[in-house]
C-alpha cells in the first residue's frame, strides 16, 4: 500500500523543498480539521490540550494511511513543527484583533488574552525559525516539549535517546533561545 | 557579550553538553580547565552557564503556551455577590480571578476560584456548598479564610477565598536568609495550622511550597485546605471526611505513597507532605534530586526510594550558596542537619503510613524537642528494619503501579510547565492537565510499545488496543469517570479501524459507567452516545441507532438547550438514520432543513457544520426523489466549499463526489463525468492512488462510462477500482449494480465480477 503523507514524508527527508512545504500544508490542514472538529463536538467550549490533538490526528492518519505509515516517532517530529505554526499564528493573529470570536488554540496561564504575552511567543517563535536553520535538531525538541507539551520521557521514546540525553538538549536549546532573545530586546 | 554565529554555536555545542552533564558543583572546575584548552571559547562557554541560570530562574520555556481550560469568565462578570476584577492566574484545578463585593460593603478583595469540573446533578451542587460551609468554618489566622462556596448557572462551582498577599515560604526563608532554627520556627506555625484542621476532621492533601504563603508580615497562610477533597468527592461518592479511598495526588512531585498507589488517605498522608516540605526546607532541594523527572523516575522516587538524609545533600563545594541562604557554612549546616533533623525527617517520609508520626502534633512535638535540645522520640533505622519494610513493599501489586503511572504522568506533565515566577499568581499550584490529556498520555503509553525502538514482537495496533481495553478493567475501577473516558477513546479508536461491535460494547460499558456514578448530564456522557449512535449505524443497527439518538436529543437539549451545536449536529444525524431505516426520507428531509436554518443563523451560513449539513441535507433529498433540488442545494454547497476551505479538504470532496452522483441521475453524464474526473485528480493528490476513497471514484466513475457505451474504459477503471482499495463491501455489489446494466452481457464484466469474489473470499480467510 502506497500513502501520499509517507512519500512526501521520504522527499522531505532527502531534502525536498516543495515536498517539505506540501507536507507541512497536509499536516496543518489535519490538525486544523481535527482541532476544529474536536472543538465543534464539544460546543467550542472547551480547547484541546496539544498533545491530545497530535495523537487524536496521529490515530486518524495512520488508520487511513495503513500499515506504511512512519512511525509515531518521525510523525510526531513532523506534526509538531505545524503545531508551533499553528499556535503562533494564532497568537500573532490574537495579538492583532484582541479577543476575537473563534479560537482553536487558547493562551494559558497566568496570562489571559494578555497581548505581551503573544507578542513574546511570536518572538520565540522568529528566534526558533532562525534556530531550526543552525540545529534543527535541537529547534525540534522544542516544538515537542514547549509547543506540544510531550514529556522528556515521550520525546526519549520517540528520538531512541535517554532521556537524559533529551533533558540536556532541551537546556542546550533553552540557552540558544534565551540568549537570542535577550539579545534581541537589548538591540 | 560575543556574538553567537552558526559557526560559534556548533563549535561549542559539544563542550555545552559535555559541561551540562556534570553536577552543578564540578562545573566551576571543569571551566578553569577548559579555559586552558580552549582559550578562545571559555568566555563564550561561561556566558552560556550564565545564560543557564538566569532563564532557570525565569523558568523561560516551562509554561506551556497553550491550556486546556474553560475560559468562560469575563472581567466585570457577577459571580454571587461579587464582581470579577481580573484573572490573577491559573491553579491547579481553575481559573482564579480577583473579585470585589457588588454592593461595594466590603472594601477587601477576595480571590475567586474556579474549579474545573462541573457539578451536573443537583446532589452534587448542594454536597459542594456544603462541604464549602464546613471548610469555611475552620477559622485559624494561618489558614486563608474561605468565605463562600457556589456554583454558577452553568454549573461551574467556585469558591470564594482570602486573597493573600506573599510570598512561598521556601522563597521568603532564602530572601530573609533564615536559618536553620528560624526556618523550624516558621515551619512550626505551618504544623500549627494544619493539626488545628485534622482537629476538625479535615486533610488537606495537597500540602506544597506554592500552598503555603508567608505574607509581608511574616504570617504564614495556608491555601487551598481541603479543596482537594472537594474535588475528588466529584468523581467518588462522600465518605467520611478524614479518609476517602484512592484520591488521586494533584501535584505527584509532593504526592504520598498512598496518593500514588491509591491508598487511604488520612492525616499521615499531610504528615508525609510536611515532611517534604521540610525537607525541602532545610536543603534546598527535593528528595527525588532536581527535576524535572520523568514519571517513572517519580513514582519510584515516592513509592521505593528511600530519601537520602538531608545532612547528605548539602556539599563542601557546591554548598556554599545554600548555606549562605541559611547564614552559615555547609559544614555547620550539614553538622546541624545530621542526627535528629535527618531522624525527624526520616519518620515523617516513611512509605507506610503507619509508621510516620502519628500526629502532626507528634511532629511538631519533636522538633520542638529538637529547638530545646531535648532527646527526640524519633529513632533511626537499623538494617533489620529496613529489610523487613523491603519485603513488605514488594508486594505493592503492580497493576496499581502502572495505574498510578498513568495518573502521575498526567500531573507530570504539569509540574514541569510550572508557572514564570516573575508573573506569579499567589497560588501557582501545578496545573493538573485534564482528563482528556491524561487519556492521550494512556494512549502514548500503548503507542511507545508500538515504536520500532522498543518493540517486543510484532504488536499490531489492534492487539495494543486490545491490551488497554483489559487495563481498564483491571486498573481503573476506582475512578469510573476516569475509566468511562477510556472506554470512550479506545472504543473511538477501535471505531477507526473500523471495529465497530467492539467500539459499540465499549461505548455501551462507558455509558452504563457514567449513569451509576450520577453523571446524567456530562458532556462526555453525550459525546459517547453520539459514538455509539455512529457505531450502530456502521453496522447496519438503524433501530437501535435511532433509539439511542432520540435519548440523546432529549438529554442534549435538556442539558445543552435546544440550539446547540451538539443538539443540532443529532437532530441532523436522526434525520438521516431515519431515511436509512424506514426509507422515510421526507422526514429526515425535514429535520434537515430545520437544522441548516437554525445554524446558517447561529453559526453562519459559511460554518463548517453548516456545511456538512447541506451536504447530508442533499443527499436525503435526492433520497426523498428530489434529485433537481438535491443538486442545486449540493450546487451551492460545493461554491462555499471550494471558496472556505480549497479543494483539498474531505468535506469539499464529499460535496464533489455527491454532485457527480446527483447530476447522474438526472441524466446530466457529461458534468457527471467531468466531476468524478477532477475529484479522482484531488483523491489521488489527497488520499493516495490506492485509498478506498479515491477506488469508490473510479468506481463510480466506471459506471457513467459504462453507461456512455465507453465499454473497455469502464471496465479497466472497474478493475482498477478492484485492485486498488475498493472496500470489500462493494464487490459483491458489483454484480447487482443497475448503473452496469450495459455490461451484463459482456464476458469480461463477468470475469471480474468473478475477480472480485474471489478476492473477497480470500481477503476474508487472511482475516
Amino acid at each position: 500500500m502506497h500513502s501520499t503523507l509517507r512519500p512526501l514524508i521520504e522527499a522531505a527527508e532527502r531534502g525536498d523543498r516543495s515536498a517539505a512545504d506540501a507536507l507541512f500544508s497536509a499536516l496543518y490542514s489535519e490538525l486544523h480539521r481535527v482541532s476544529k472538529r474536536e472543538l465543534a463536538r464539544q460546543g467550542g467550549a472547551v480547547s484541546l490540550g496539544a498533545t491530545t490533538l497530535l495523537h487524536q490526528a496521529y490515530i486518524e492518519i495512520a488508520a487511513k494511511e495503513g500499515t506504511s505509515f512512519p512511525d509515531c516517532g518521525r510523525f510526531m517530529a513532523y506534526a509538531s513543527r505545524v503545531m508551533r505554526g499553528l499556535i503562533i499564528d494564532h497568537a500573532r493573529s490574537r495579538s492583532a484583533q484582541k479577543r476575537g470570536g473563534q479560537f482553536h488554540i487558547t493562551s494559558s496561564g497566568a496570562a489571559l488574552e494578555n497581548a505581551a504575552d503573544d507578542r513574546e511567543l511570536t518572538r520565540i517563535g522568529e528566534a526558533l525559525d532562525e534556530f531550526a536553520r543552525t540545529d534543527p535538531s535541537l529547534a525540534e525538541i522544542v516544538d515537542l516539549k514547549f509547543f506540544c507539551g510531550f514529556t522528556f520521557a515521550e520525546i526519549a521514546a520517540m528520538k531512541a535517546v535517554s532521556e537524559r540525553t533529551v533533558r540536556r538538549q532541551w537546556e542546550e536549546a533553552r540557552i540558544y533561545l534565551h540568549r537570542r532573545i535577550s539579545r534581541d530586546l537589548e538591540a | 557579550m560575543s556574538t553567537l554565529s552558526p559557526e560559534r554555536w556548533q563549535a561549542v555545542r559539544p563542550y555545552l553538553d559535555q559541561v551540562l552533564s556534570l553536577p552543578e558543583d564540578e562545573r566551576a572546575t571543569w571551566l578553569e580547565l577548559f579555559r586552558a584548552e580552549r582559550p578562545d571559547l571559555a568566555n563564550l562557554l561561561q556566558e552560556l552557564l550564565q545564560e543557564h541560570r538566569a532563564l532557570s530562574h525565569e523558568h523561560f520555556l516551562e509554561q506551556s503556551p497553550v491550556s486546556d481550560t474553560i475560559e468562560s469568565s469575563l472581567p466585570g462578570q457577577k459571580i454571587g455577590a461579587y464582581t470579577l476584577i481580573s484573572p490573577i492566574g491559573q491553579g491547579g484545578m481553575g481559573s482564579v480571578w480577583l473579585a470585589e463585593r457588588s454592593d461595594g460593603r466590603f472594601e477587601r478583595k477576595v480571590a475567586i476560584k474556579f474549579l474545573r469540573f462541573s457539578v451536573a446533578s443537583q446532589g452534587g451542587a448542594e454536597r459542594f456548598k456544603r462541604e464549602g460551609r464546613i471548610l469555611g468554618q475552620l477559622g485559624n489566622p494561618n489558614i486563608a479564610e474561605l468565605i463562600d462556596a457556589g456554583v454558577t448557572p452553568n454549573g461551574e462551582p467556585y469558591l470564594v477565598l482570602e486573597n493573600v498577599e506573599g510570598e512561598q515560604i521556601d522563597e521568603y526563608c532564602d530572601r530573609h536568609k533564615l536559618e536553620l532554627d528560624a526556618r523550624i520556627h516558621l515551619f512550626l506555625d505551618v504544623l500549627n495550622a494544619v493539626a488545628h484542621a485534622h482537629a476538625n476532621l479535615i486533610v488537606h492533601r495537597d500540602i506544597k511550597p506554592s500552598n503555603v504563603l508567608v505574607s509581608n508580615d511574616g504570617q504564614v497562610k495556608l491555601l487551598d485546605f481541603g479543596i482537594a477533597k472537594l474535588l475528588a468527592d466529584d468523581m467518588t461518592s462522600a465518605t467520611n471526611t478524614l479518609t476517602a479511598e484512592g484520591g488521586a495526588p494533584l501535584t505527584p512531585l509532593f504526592a504520598a505513597p498512598e496518593q500514588v498507589t491509591g491508598g487511604a488517605i488520612t492525616t499521615a498522608t499531610d504528615v508525609y507532605a510536611l515532611g517534604l516540605l521540610l525537607y525541602l526546607l532545610v536543603t534546598g532541594q527535593h528528595p527525588a534530586g532536581p527535576g524535572p523527572h520523568s514519571p517513572a523516575e517519580l513514582v519510584k522516587a515516592i513509592v521505593d526510594t528511600e530519601p537520602r538524609p538531608a545532612s547528605e545533600l548539602i556539599s563542601s563545594v557546591g554548598g556554599e550558596a545554600l548555606a549562605e541562604r541559611r547564614a552559615t557554612t555547609p559544614e555547620k549546616l550539614r553538622h546541624g542537619l545530621r542526627g535528629d533533623v535527618d531522624t525527624i525527617i526520616a519518620k515523617a517520609l516513611k512509605k507506610p503510613p503507619a509508621e510516620r508520626y502519628s500526629s502532626v502534633t507528634a511532629l511538631a512535638d519533636d522538633l520542638k524537642r529538637y529547638l530545646k535540645h531535648e532527646p527526640i522520640s524519633a529513632r533511626p533505622d537499623t538494617i533489620a528494619y529496613r529489610t523487613s519494610k523491603f519485603a513488605r513493599r514488594n508486594r505493592v501489586p503492580v497493576a496499581l503501579v502502572g495505574l498510578a503511572l498513568i495518573l502521575v504522568a498526567a500531573g507530570v506533565a504539569g509540574t514541569l510547565i510550572q508557572a514564570r515566577t516573575a508573573r506569579k499568581q499567589r497560588d501557582s499550584a501545578f496545573r493538573e492537565r485534564d482528563r482528556a490529556d491524561r487519556i492521550a498520555e494512556f494512549m502514548t503509553g500503548i503507542f511507545k510499545a508500538s515504536d520500532p525502538n522498543e518493540r517486543l514482537g510484532t504488536i499490531t495496533a489492534k492487539e495494543l488496543l486490545d491490551k488497554a481495553a483489559n487495563d481498564i478493567d483491571t486498573g481503573l475501577s476506582k475512578d469510573p469517570e476516569l475509566q468511562a473516558s477510556m472506554m470512550h477513546v479506545i472504543g473511538r479508536a477501535y471505531m477507526y479501524q473500523g471495529l465497530y461491535p467492539r467500539a459499540q460494547s465499549l461505548f455501551e460499558r462507558a455509558i452504563n459507567l457514567s449513569s451509576s456514578a450520577g453523571q446524567q448530564e456530562k458532556r462526555e456522557k453525550l459525546n459517547t452516545m453520539h459514538d455509539l449512535a455512529w457505531a450502530l449505524l456502521q453496522q447496519g443497527r438503524q433501530a437501535e441507532a435511532e433509539s439511542v439518538e432520540r435519548t440523546l436529543l432529549d438529554l442534549q437539549r435538556g442539558a445543552l438547550g435546544v440550539d446547540h451545536p451538539d443538539t443540532l449536529a443529532t437532530m441532523s444525524e436522526l434525520g438521516y438514520t431515519l431515511c436509512e431505516e424506514k426509507k422515510d426520507c421526507a422526514e429526515g428531509v425535514k429535520l434537515n432543513q430545520e437544522v441548516l436554518d437554525k445554524q446558517k443563523r447561529i453559526m453562519g451560513p459559511e460554518a463548517y457544520y453548516t456545511l456538512v449539513t447541506m451536504n447530508n441535507l442533499a443527499i436525503l433529498l435526492a433520497e426523498d426523489g428530489r434529485p433537481a433540488e438535491a443538486e442545486k442545494l449540493q450546487q451551492e454547497a460545493l461554491e462555499i466549499h471550494l471558496r472556505v476551505f480549497g479543494p483539498e479538504n474531505l468535506s469539499t470532496i464529499n460535496a464533489m463526489v455527491n454532485l457527480a452522483e446527483f447530476q447522474r441521475d438526472l441524466g446530466r453524464t457529461e458534468d457527471a463525468k467531468k466531476l468524478a474526473l477532477q475529484t479522482l485528480d484531488i483523491e489521488r493528490r489527497v488520499f493516495g492512488p490506492n485509498q478506498p476513497e479515491t477506488a469508490v471514484t473510479k468506481y463510480d466513475l466506471a459506471t457513467l462510462l459504462a453507461r456512455d457505451g465507453q465499454t473497455a474504459e469502464a471496465l479497466s477503471l472497474l478493475r482498477d477500482a478492484i485492485d486498488h482499495g475498493l472496500p470489500p463491501l462493494m464487490d459483491s455489489q458489483i454484480e447487482k449494480d443497475v448503473l452496469f446494466d450495459s455490461l451484463h452481457r459482456d464476458p469480461r464484466f463477468a470475469a471480474l465480477v468473478a475477480h472480485a469474489k474471489e478476492r473477497t473470499s480470500s481477503s476474508q480467510h487472511t482475516n
